[in-house]
């Protein structure tokens, strides 16, 4: 027997970390939500670090890096230990692990807010974090599979077959996701450009929910349901059913986030009926989840973890069928770009993470400080607040998304459009005010749990080392007979990564590849140019801004948005866009073919007070746009980087690139003059930025400006 | 294994539940395929809603029974007896339902710039209306179960231990579930700090309908992609084009809705009066509420009697009808109909030569100040002093 003494400091340290992000990424999400009410909270007149669309991804990223993040690294280095009957394998990496994780999200709050943006979300984050990132995600790799490779134990338990399948799936879509050509030291430009980089994005960007918000925390589930139940795992079989079908069927469905879009029709297809195989294999978990609490259900009623984890799971399965319904293409017409898709994603962040966090975290600090839970009635009004703050999220948010689409639809019988835009953002106030309330609502429980668990430290004793006995591996092993052959990967943590791998890598493959390579999937037009360089310095103010945050670029082929928007967009209108900027949601109006619709000075006055120019909008103001001068330092290396990424410049036009930004600066300026009588120096990012929104889908009309030297 | 049928009938039903996406898929297209009356017909989409409200009430219903039936079986009798507190769990409903009405009720109170959409119920409010009601009864029905899960976990002094309803054995039929006390016998041995694994079998609906989501994907991409029997997604857009095309044609050769810029006329008070609302809504942005614009603004002083494309009744009905998008006026045939485009422009007509002070510098041609409109017979009053102002 081998005596060893499992760690708990790093637990605590991951936990601690959990539960104070948690808070800082919902604070960011309420304060985000009221903006959208009440504009003057963005702030902006003092400064455009907190205006939503800066704001919006460092909640979103907050939310799941950060709060999610530290939630299964907590259940990480609590739960494999345990179910290995090891250590972890070093106690350095671990601490680089955890201080080079709260690093990035520090970095990543500062550079989100200071503008630093790739432009995709959920992977916002610039080219050196991204270093970062995968540095440290290494450091976790190999910690881990230290530990497994010197376990006690012979065969690996379910919740670590997640854990695998995560680590490498998400190895896999960061590294993909993030390729991008460095222009300065904050500044990058997607690998990829228009249909493509969409489809990698939401490749990524779906799976980053698949294997980060949902195959590490069904680990977390495994482990933990069963503990505080008190009752075996409901089925072994349906564990492996359900563990293999579902990180193979969760890569491909990707495309359903890209439904009606310029995205050539087989991929957006195997989207859907990729989401559609998915219920099964999601409810799987759910099953296993709730069937293990056969014969505990006297327990629920008592405990507040299980009421949890209760609620959890049954989130986690509303969502999981939610979500391939939403795949399929007349209901994701409704819901795409609207709030539909915000309360979907809430029922699972705060229903399935925040909840099963939530349990994690009531069971877990009363064993770390060997004592018992300080209030049982304190946690049950959290679980009740916290029950009440997702309905008033969710109901608000569906019933906003139908009005919206019904508005949005309807023509009068003479063939006209029967609403403005304006006209559905003002019907949407309200809902916005009442979703602001449930999340803080939500948020409020939080604060309960942590005076609950702040009391139930100090009522206890900190365990920081816990001994353990095991007895070592014997070195020659033989299965039992009539073992299923199943177990046979469960004692080789290696083929069950590489088969991980393998199963993860085959849907990428198959739906990215062909849009690669295949022409036909994306056709050329002819008439579309390159940005000029005052245009490109302009779409990087757009990007910077988060302008994507709120309005999409990309017109579907509904009559109701052409007739809207103008004629629907087409693959080939995107070839030069370097990261795509097609968007996910609409709370302003689609801007693809914005260019030439209104006149410069619209867009003068519109963004030093959107108001003036269309009253009733919640768009915050940008006054810093007309003090900031634009960066013309970096016109040659933007240009540079973009002939690399294959963008027709003509040759040598890096050097020349700011006398054709400041002529057309000029011309711009002029008029804004003589015809408006407004004065603005030449050199302002406002100017860009128009240059850039009036350029918008005006190429497939052919009247693309003429670079010099052409 | 005695009740086969029972084990069948409840595995159709998760059948059907797998297999609806595939019926309402083609229930809408067949919906988009049959010649709507109405442009706004959205058949289809209320059809494939009601489907998706009923299916998550079924969902709801069996997760709470889960719960439900669960706290039957295993609850026991305890000494607290705190009951439910329902004014805690309704009020959010309340207030949920009630604050967005009383917004709306401000909306509609304040000066409607924008129109009121309560002011005009029609089909689509009727539908959301029962869409709410809807949403609100399955809210409830969660709640019932949830209050019904709550009184077995705070149990009164008739629990009822020992009874099976018929639910629970339907329940425990089609998962197949092996008696508690039975367990031992379907342990697989593992344990990974204490926590053993059973090894149920999984459940025969899970397997049945996990196969019939397979068969809904091949038919579907078979259906859009080998057969294409299905309109893909420009086909869809040409065929609503083409209807709503027709929709319209029909519809206003019974109207008197077809006035242009050939034939427009010089409308009467009331119609200028809902041309001056529409110009405040839609206009004033550009134009200022009182149409003279501002110095330096963006749009023309409509008030001087300078016309860039001409002040003409006609010309001025182009203009806002077609826009001259690269001057910055955009299109406005989207927005309104005809006849509003004809308020409109009637209301410009009538203050055309008031020159309201504070307004623009003049741009454009100068006109003459001849009244364009003396000639229409129609224009009676607000507008009989304007033209001896300059």
């Amino acid at each position: 027997m081998d005596k060893f003494y499992y760690d708990n400091r790093i637990a605590r340290m991951f936990a601690f970390a959990c539960i104070t992000w948690g808070v800082v990424g919902m604070l960011l999400g309420v304060i985000a939500a009221f903006q959208l009410a009440f504009p003057a909270l963005n702030f902006s007149e003092y400064f455009p670090h907190l205006a939503f669309g800066r704001l919006r991804p460092v909640h979103t990223n907050a939310v799941i890096f950060a709060f999610v993040g530290n939630g299964i690294f907590t259940a990480v280095y609590y739960a494999i230990p345990r179910l290995l009957k090891t250590p972890m394998w070093s106690k350095a990496l671990g601490r680089i692990h955890f201080w080079g994780w709260q690093t990035i999200i520090v970095l990543a709050a500062v550079t989100l807010l200071s503008g630093f943006t790739t432009g995709k979300e959920y992977a916002e984050l610039e080219w050196p974090i991204d270093i970062l990132i995968t540095l440290i995600w290494v450091i976790f790799g190999i910690n881990m599979f230290g530990t497994i490779l010197t376990r006690r134990e012979r065969h690996l338990y379910v919740a670590i077959w997640f854990f695998i399948a995560s680590w490498v799936t998400v190895a896999m879509l960061h590294i993909v996701n993030s390729l991008e050509i460095p222009v300065t030291l904050f500044k990058s430009y997607s690998m990829y450009a228009g249909v493509q980089d969409a489809l990698v994005q939401w490749w990524y960007g779906h799976n980053a929910v698949a294997f980060f918000l949902t195959t590490p925390y069904l680990g977390l589930m495994y482990y933990f349901l069963p503990k505080a139940a008190e009752r075996p795992v409901y089925s072994y079989r349906l564990s492996i059913v359900h563990f293999w079908s579902l990180i193979f069927l969760y890569i491909w469905a990707g495309p359903h986030h890209l439904l009606y879009t310029a995205l050539p029709e087989w991929a957006q297809s195997l989207g859907t009926v990729f989401s559609i195989m998915l219920i099964l294999p999601s409810w799987g978990g759910m099953l296993n989840g709730l069937f293990t609490l056969r014969g505990a259900w006297d327990k629920v009623r008592a405990d507040p973890v299980l009421k949890f984890f209760v609620v959890a799971v049954t989130c986690y399965g509303m969502s999981t069928f939610e979500g391939p319904m939403l795949s399929l293409k007349n209901v994701n017409a409704i819901s795409h770009y609207s709030d539909w898709t915000i309360a979907h994603v809430h029922i699972g962040a705060l229903g399935w993470n925040g909840f099963l966090t939530f349990g994690m975290m009531y069971w877990l600090i009363p064993k770390l400080f060997k004592t018992q839970l300080y209030s049982r009635p304190l946690a049950a009004t959290h679980f009740w607040i916290g029950t009440l703050g997702i309905i008033l999220y969710a109901i608000p948010m569906y019933w906003s998304a139908f009005r919206t689409y019904f508005m949005l639809s309807s023509f009068t019988p003479e063939g006209q459009l029967q609403y403005q835009f304006m006209d559905v953002v003002q019907t949407v106030i309200p809902f916005y005010i009442l979703r602001a309330i449930g999340g803080t609502i939500y948020l409020c429980g939080v604060f309960v749990m942590i005076y609950n668990l702040v009391k139930t430290a100090q009522s206890g004793e900190f365990v920081a080392e816990e001994e353990a006995q095991a007895a070592p591996l014997a070195k020659n092993y033989v299965a039992p007979a009539g073992s299923i052959w199943h177990s046979f990967i469960e004692r080789k943590p290696i083929l069950l990564l590489v088969l991980s791998l393998i199963v993860v890598g085959l849907g990428g493959i198959i739906e990215l590849i062909p849009t690669f390579l295949i022409k036909q999937n994306v056709p050329t037009i002819a008439s579309v140019k390159p940005y000029t360089p005052l245009e490109l310095q302009g779409r990087d103010i757009y990007v910077r801004e988060g302008c994507y945050n709120c309005h999409s670029q990309m017109i579907r082929p509904f009559r109701y948005e052409v007739t809207r928007y103008g004629e629907y967009s087409k693959a080939g209108e995107f070839v030069y866009d370097h990261p795509f900027q097609w968007g996910s949601k609409r709370t302003g109006p689609d801007l693809a073919r914005i260019g030439g619709k209104y006149g410069d000075s619209w867009h003068f006055n519109h963004m030093l007070d959107p108001t003036s120019m269309a009253p009733g909008s919640i768009m915050p103001s940008y006054p810093s746009l007309f003090e900031n001068s634009i960066d013309k330092v970096t016109t040659r290396s933007k240009i540079h980087a973009m002939r690399q990424l294959g963008v027709p410049y003509p040759d040598g036009y890096e050097a020349i690139a700011d006398q054709d930004l400041d002529k057309q600066a000029k011309s711009i300026t002029d008029k804004l003059k003589t015809e408006n009588k407004i004065e603005i120096a030449s050199d302002k990012e406002i100017i860009a930025l128009i240059a850039y929104l009036q350029r918008l889908g005006k190429d497939i009309k052919a009247e693309a400006p003429k670079l010099s030297n052409q | 294994m005695n009740n086969k049928l029972l084990f069948y009938s409840s595995a159709a039903i998760f059948a059907m539940i797998a297999a609806f996406p595939l019926f309402a898929q083609s229930a809408a297209a067949d919906a988009a395929v049959a010649a709507p009356s109405v442009a706004t017909d959205n058949t289809g989409t209320y059809l494939l809603l009601t489907f998706v409200a009923i299916v998550l009430l079924i969902v709801i219903y069996i997760l709470g029974n889960v719960l439900v039936q669960a706290a039957t079986i295993q609850s026991r009798p305890d000494n607290n007896s705190s009951k439910l507190d329902y004014f805690r769990v309704l009020l959010p409903f309340v207030l949920l339902f009630a604050l967005p009405m009383s917004g709306y009720a401000q909306d509609a109170a304040a000066a409607a710039p924008t129109p009121s959409f309560w002011a005009t119920p029609s089909k689509m409010d009727w539908i959301l209306g029962a869409f709410g009601i809807t949403i609100l009864i399955e809210s409830l029905a969660v709640f019932y179960l949830a209050s019904r899960a709550m009184r077995f976990i705070k149990p009164t002094a008739n629990t009822t231990v020992a009874q099976k309803s018929a639910l629970a054995k339907w329940w425990n039929k089609i998962n197949n579930f092996v008696p508690i006390e039975q367990e031992v016998n379907i342990d697989s041995g593992h344990n990974y700090d204490g926590i053993r694994e059973l090894n149920n079998i999984t459940p025969p609906w899970f397997t049945f309908s996990f196969a019939m989501s397979i068969i809904f994907a091949v038919t579907y991409l078979w259906r859009y992609h080998v057969a294409q029997s299905a309109p893909l997604q420009i086909q869809e857009y040409n065929i609503a084009v083409e209807q709503a095309r027709i929709a319209q044609a029909e519809y206003l050769k019974k109207q008197s809705n077809n006035v242009d810029e050939n034939n427009v006329k010089m409308l009467g008070a009331n119609d200028i009066a809902a041309g001056e609302k529409l110009f405040v809504a839609s206009c004033a942005a550009c134009h200022g509420a009182k149409g003279n614009s501002q110095p330096g603004g963006v749009g023309p002083n409509l008030t001087d009697n300078h016309w860039i494309h001409g002040g003409s009744i006609q010309n001025v009905f182009k203009t806002v009808k077609y826009g001259y998008p690269d001057k910055g006026m955009k299109s406005w045939k989207d927005d309104f109909t005809p006849n509003q485009i004809a308020q409109l422009t009637s209301y410009i007509e009538s203050i055309k030569g008031t020159n309201v002070a504070g307004g623009k510098e003049p741009q454009g041609e100068l006109e003459a100040a001849t009244d364009s409109s003396a000639a229409d017979s129609t224009a009676t009053t607000a507008k009989t002093d304007t033209t001896s102002q300059k």
